[in-house]
């Protein structure tokens, strides 16, 4: 116990010595203090009333001295007395010494000016006034002593005297009260002694309570609970924090009271333990008594309500009781000495009574139900329960059964169960036909519908084969059939079934098996062919159902199942054609309305959405329709809104429609700012059902379209009289200053120029306007020719030769130029470009036109080396009334509407058109037209290759020398071998002798055989008659002839001489393919 | 001397206009668009500015709303133009021009309502 506090063990003994060992010390040296602090007071109040004696006693000195001086001189001038001289110079000497004495005292101000001022009188009297005194003595004047004493210079001396008196009262009183402050201080010290003697009084007292407090208070506490504890009362002690003897006395005290509690506790339970098991085997004695009580209640009990037999250990019976007996209805006699075997029912297998044997013979016990027979064969069932008796070894040498009758139970358990199987097939069908009856309710599907029904009809009445057809749709379900045969049956025997089936609404044919349906049977047996319908509301026909049964039958309560069914499923059929009929004319409705282009919404009278169109939500940009919250009617009408200019006519135009009841028709345009500006014309009307209203219906048209074709139409209106009125304004002023203000003939003439190019002005300009009006409308004719570009522009070129300054030529690089056109509109192009190149070329120059193959196109340029275009304003030179803003131009005087022309010419011919340019360096015009033969390049290619081996003779038949002369220059560039005449005749002659290619034949000779009849000789000879013709001539086209005489191709002149190589390339290459070409033979 | 400017892109209106205008004791001036015929109104003391209505590069609205009002109350503005609607004289109006003339218009009319603008 002690080894807890030896680590801080603080003994109580060492603990109060040091306590008092300080007290002690303390106190000596304040006593000590105390005493030296007194002594030293007194000590200088001494010291100090000393010092004042002596003091005084010096002064009194020196007065004594002085009076004595004074008291000698007047001896001396009185009597001339050289011993009261004698005796002044021994006081004069005397006051020094005693002078000197006081100045050895520490001395005040006042003392050191008293002292100083009687060493003066001092020295003044012995040098000056003595010697002048004696002076006068001896010569007896009196007059002139008493004159020096007089003078006061014993003044001095008189003060001081005065002062000596007063110091001396000064220094009595200071004396007097040093020795007050002497007496006090002692009273005072007294005083403090007293004190100093109580507070050590004190302090002891408070360390003997101290004391007492911290060893007496824990030994009482100690003893206390000893009291308690030899009491027996509980104590509680908790473990001292305490570090001393006392400390471990109580720790010590409170380990012990434990052991001695818990050592107690122990004892009393085990003193009730005890106590409780003599209890309880006193109980145990009571129940055992019970038990036997029982026990022999329970064995007549058992006797009595149960079956009981006994067997040995071999399994004969060597007793039984009354109720066994009974139950088995044999008679005691009879069982005695048997096996219980003769009660076998054969219910149970060997392996279970084997298995019981087992059980029993290893001790242990055997429950189970065992079925018996009884004397009569009826049944007998026990709930049997076999104890074995053992005997000290565990070895069985007695069995008993103890068997309770549950025979009736097992009798009804057993119909319970029958009964049960019955109700479950009953309710397994009920459901079928419940499901079969939910599927038929929400199955809106013909086809489905049938599949169901027959599925059912199978499933429930189990047909061997069976068919299912819709009347009208021939569709049909069919089961045990081949496919043939199925659709034999719905179509041979349709003249009977059909009318059969409505007048008898079903029948059923017994008829032989057939060969399939025997199979592996060896013998012939009925079959039953059942048919029912399914009718429409007009009692025709629309389903039938033929079901075989082989070599069973349907009962009658069976078929009025299936006919009740066959009304139930002619109903839910009604539904369906009904449904589909609605179903279609919906869709045909949505479909009309999603086809409209207006935007369509029908809202509820609440101002929900209820329907809506496809073309709505194209046009509102609404792609979360699906989304139910926008057709409420806040939401929608917050996003219909939303980005119109008019947001509140048309919310407002919304809340008014759909709060009113009358049935006004309303429209509102409004604007609608998503992407780009749209402008909308809504109308809507209210919808009636029997004066209620049903909803409104409002309908969207985008007029976004015809509000730009209005805008651009004001738009033009205005641009138009602008440009008419500026030409306008220079005829009629001129005109008007002609008229009216005479006019220098010179200036009459430029007025008149004036006046006559602002009409040539005027009328180009309606002229422009008109042809682009009419171009832009679609009522521009165009009369279309194959020509070719090179020709065309030739020609314009011819007629700018006036414009000396300028030099206009073309560069062809182009292969093809034969293009499909409208020649004077092309003409109209090229000769705005021309004229636009001139006009923008105001100092003259070259301007060059140049033609291109680009792939399938010809590329034609226009380019001037003029002013050029500012790069901002090319986009907007197509557009009407469009001119380059630069200064220089302002006297060209266009229509504006040149370009805008030539674009819808060159777009109508399927071209392209475009403007490059650089301010200060010129501009280019190109424009594209499809190629009439695109293909052309690609022949040239192929065409070369043939000919690179042979090349076909082609002869040219024409007087013209020069268009000969032309046409065999491209003839040979594209690999012929070309034979000119210019007479027919001899052409004949010699197409006769040359095999050729082709030939290229003239219509007009001046020779008496003409074209055409050369063609007829050549055709009409066997060996020339397939030589292909091409007529090159100036004449219009004789459809006739052309039949006729299989006229290749008919050129009117005149072409371009490539063209006559393209098509000769062309048959060439037809006539390869089909295998019949000629070529010449070698030269 | 009174001081007239003549702004029209058209060469054969100014000359128009400054025939008919031979008669008076005035300046003439001329310029061939909204460009320049700003700059020159900025930069000089007219009685009286002739615009086009539709010119290049500024059109006579251009013109007029790139001057200070102040600089429009020192002087007369004729717009000549060939709009004729009141709507868009009501605009030309508003834009400070104190005198309108529709296109064509008669010599002898421009004539003495200028002569009575400069008399005024």
């Amino acid at each position: 116990m002690n080894n807890i506090f030896e680590g801080n063990y603080k003994g109580i003994r060492k603990k109060y010595f040091q306590i008092i060992l300080a007290l002690i010390i303390f106190f000596i040296v304040i006593a000590a203090g105390l005493i030296i602090y007194i002594y030293n007071s007194q000590n200088e109040l001494q010291e100090e009333s000393e010092v004042i004696i002596n003091k005084t006693e010096a002064i009194e000195e020196i007065e004594k001295t002085l009076n004595e001086i004074l008291f000698r001189a007047r001896g001396y001038y009185a009597f001339q007395s050289e011993f009261e001289l004698e005796q002044l110079y021994i006081n004069l000497d005397r006051l020094k010494s005693k002078l000197n004495n006081f100045e050895e005292f520490s001395l005040s101000d006042e003392e050191l000016e008293l002292k100083n001022d009687v060493e003066y009188f001092y020295d003044n009297y012995t040098n000056n006034l003595l010697p002048l005194a004696i002076s006068y003595v001896e010569q007896n004047d009196y007059e002139s002593l008493r004159e020096l004493s007089n003078n006061g210079n014993n003044s001095n001396i008189n003060d001081f005297l005065q002062y000596t008196e007063k110091f001396k009262e000064e220094s009595q009183n200071r004396y007097d009260d040093i020795t007050n402050q002497i007496i006090n201080q002692s009273n005072k010290y007294k005083i403090y002694m007293f004190l100093f003697s109580t507070l050590i009084l004190l302090t002891f007292l408070i360390i003997i309570a101290y004391i007492l407090k911290g060893i007496v208070y824990p030994i009482e506490k100690l003893s206390e609970a000893n009291k308690k504890l030899i009491n027996g009362k509980k104590v509680e002690l908790r473990l001292s924090n305490r570090k001393d003897e006392i400390g471990i006395l109580e720790n010590s005290f409170v380990e012990m009271t434990k052991i001695v509690q818990e050592k107690e506790e122990e004892l009393i339970l085990q003193n009730e333990k005890l106590l409780s098991q003599q209890n309880k085997s006193k109980e145990q004695q009571q129940v055992l008594q019970q038990y036997l009580i029982e026990i022999e209640s329970m064995t007549q009990a058992l006797d009595q309500s149960t079956n009981v037999c006994i067997t040995d250990n071999n399994g004969l019976i060597i007793e039984v009781n009354d109720n066994f007996c009974k139950s088995t209805q044999y008679k005691k006699e009879d069982l005695i000495g048997k096996t219980p075997r003769i009660l076998k029912s054969g219910e149970h297998t060997s392996q279970f009574f084997k298995n019981m044997w087992t059980d029993i013979s290893s001790g242990k016990v055997w429950k189970g139900e065992i079925k018996n027979l009884k004397k009569d064969g009826s049944n007998l069932w026990f709930n049997a329960t076999i104890v074995p008796y053992t005997d000290v070894k565990g070895i069985s040498y007695k069995y008993i059964l103890i068997g309770v009758d549950i025979t009736k139970t097992k009798e009804t358990q057993k119909q319970l169960i029958t009964s049960l199987n019955e109700t479950d097939i009953i309710r397994e069908r009920l459901e079928g036909y419940n499901q079969f009856n939910h599927s038929l309710t929400y199955t809106l599907n013909k086809l489905k519908f049938l599949d169901l029904v027959f599925n059912y009809l199978n499933t429930s009445f189990d047909f061997d084969k069976s068919i299912i057809w819709l009347q009208k749709e021939k569709s049909y379900f069919f089961k045990g059939l081949s496919k043939d045969k199925a659709s034999e049956i719905m179509q041979d025997n349709i003249d009977y079934i059909i009318p059969r089936l409505k007048e008898d609404k079903y029948f059923y044919i017994k008829r032989k098996s057939n060969s399939d349906e025997i199979g592996i049977a060896e013998e012939e047996f009925y079959c039953y062919d059942y048919y029912f319908a399914i009718f429409d509301a007009g009692n025709d026909v629309e389903a039938v159902f033929a079901a075989t049964k082989i070599e069973s039958v349907l009962e009658g309560d069976e078929i009025e199942e299936i006919n009740g069914l066959m009304k139930q499923l002619s109903l839910a059929f009604g539904r369906i054609v009904l449904y589909e009929e609605s179903q279609r004319d919906r869709e045909l409705n949505q479909n009309i309305i999603d086809n409209v282009n207006e935007g369509i919404q029908f809202v509820s009278p609440e101002g929900e959405i209820i329907q809506y169109n496809n073309a709505l939500q194209d046009l509102m940009e609404l792609s979360n329709f699906e989304d139910d919250s926008m057709k409420i009617k806040e939401n929608w009408i917050e996003f219909f809104t939303k980005d119109s200019k008019e947001k509140d006519e048309l919310d407002k135009f919304f809340r008014q429609m759909i709060n009113s009841k009358t049935n006004s028709k309303k429209t509102i345009y409004y604007s609608v700012l998503r992407d780009d500006e749209r402008f909308i014309e809504l109308y809507a009307i209210n919808v009636f059902d029997n004066e209620e209203k049903t909803g409104t219906i409002f309908v969207y048209r985008d007029i976004t379209r015809e509000h730009e074709i209005d805008q651009m139409k004001t738009d033009l209106v205005s641009t138009v009289s602008h440009e008419l009125r500026t030409p306008l304004s220079s005829i009629l002023g001129f005109t008007e200053l002609l008229l009216k203000k005479d006019q220098k003939p010179d200036r009459q003439r430029k007025y008149l120029e004036i006046i006559y190019k602002e009409s040539t002005r005027l009328t180009n300009l309606i002229n422009d306007f008109l042809d682009l009006q009419r171009m832009e409308s679609g009522k521009q004719k165009y009369k279309l020719e194959y020509l070719n570009m090179n020709e065309i522009i030739m020609d314009v070129i011819l007629s700018f030769k006036n414009k000396e300054n300028y030099n206009i030529s073309l560069i062809d690089n182009s292969k093809n130029t034969e293009v499909h056109m409208d020649k004077d509109r092309i003409i109209q192009v090229l000769n705005n470009l021309i004229s636009n190149g001139i006009k923008f070329s105001p100092e003259g120059g070259d301007i060059i036109i140049s033609l291109d193959n680009y792939k399938d196109k010809l590329k034609v340029m226009v380019k001037d080396k003029g002013i050029g275009i500012p790069e901002q304003e090319i986009p907007i030179l197509f557009q009407k009334f469009k001119r380059v803003d630069n200064s220089s131009t302002s006297d060209v005087g266009g229509t504006g509407l040149g370009l805008a022309i030539c674009k819808e010419i060159i777009e109508w011919h399927e071209g392209n058109i475009w403007i490059d340019s650089k301010e200060g360096e010129g501009t280019e015009v190109h424009f594209t037209l499809p190629l009439y033969d695109n293909n052309s390049n690609d022949i040239d290619e192929n065409f070369t290759k043939i000919n690179s081996i042979n090349k076909p003779n082609i002869m040219i038949v024409e007087d013209d020398i020069s268009l000969s002369l032309l046409l065999s220059e491209e003839l040979k560039e594209k690999g012929f071998t070309v034979i000119n005449h210019y007479n027919p005749k001899k052409a004949f002659e010699e197409a006769l002798n040359t095999p050729l290619a082709g030939m290229v034949v003239d219509l007009m000779f001046e020779e008496e055989m003409k074209g055409w009849d050369l063609i007829k000789k050549l055709k009409e000879n066997k060996s020339t008659k397939n030589i292909p013709i091409i007529i090159s001539s100036a004449l219009e086209k004789q459809i006739e002839n052309i039949q006729k005489y299989e006229i290749q191709e008919y050129l009117v002149k005149p072409y371009p001489s490539s063209e006559l190589s393209k098509v000769i390339s062309k048959f060439l290459k037809t006539h390869k393919d089909s295998g019949s070409i000629m070529y010449p033979k070698d030269n | 001397m009174k001081k007239i400017l003549i702004a029209d892109d058209e060469a054969i209106l100014r000359m128009l206009i400054s025939d008919s205008l031979e008669d008076l004791d005035i300046i003439l001036e001329e310029a061939e668009d909204g460009e320049i015929a700003l700059s020159k109104i900025k930069n000089n003391d007219y009685d009286l500015v002739i615009l086009d209505y539709m010119m290049p590069k500024l059109t006579g609205i251009d013109v007029l709303d790139n001057l200070s009002e102040e600089k429009k109350s020192t002087m007369d503005i004729m717009m000549v133009t060939a709009k004729t609607q009141e709507s868009d004289q009501k605009i030309i109006r508003e834009k400070g021009a104190n005198y309108f003339m529709s296109k064509p218009f008669s010599p002898i009319e421009l004539y003495e309502i200028v002569e009575g603008i400069l008399n005024e």
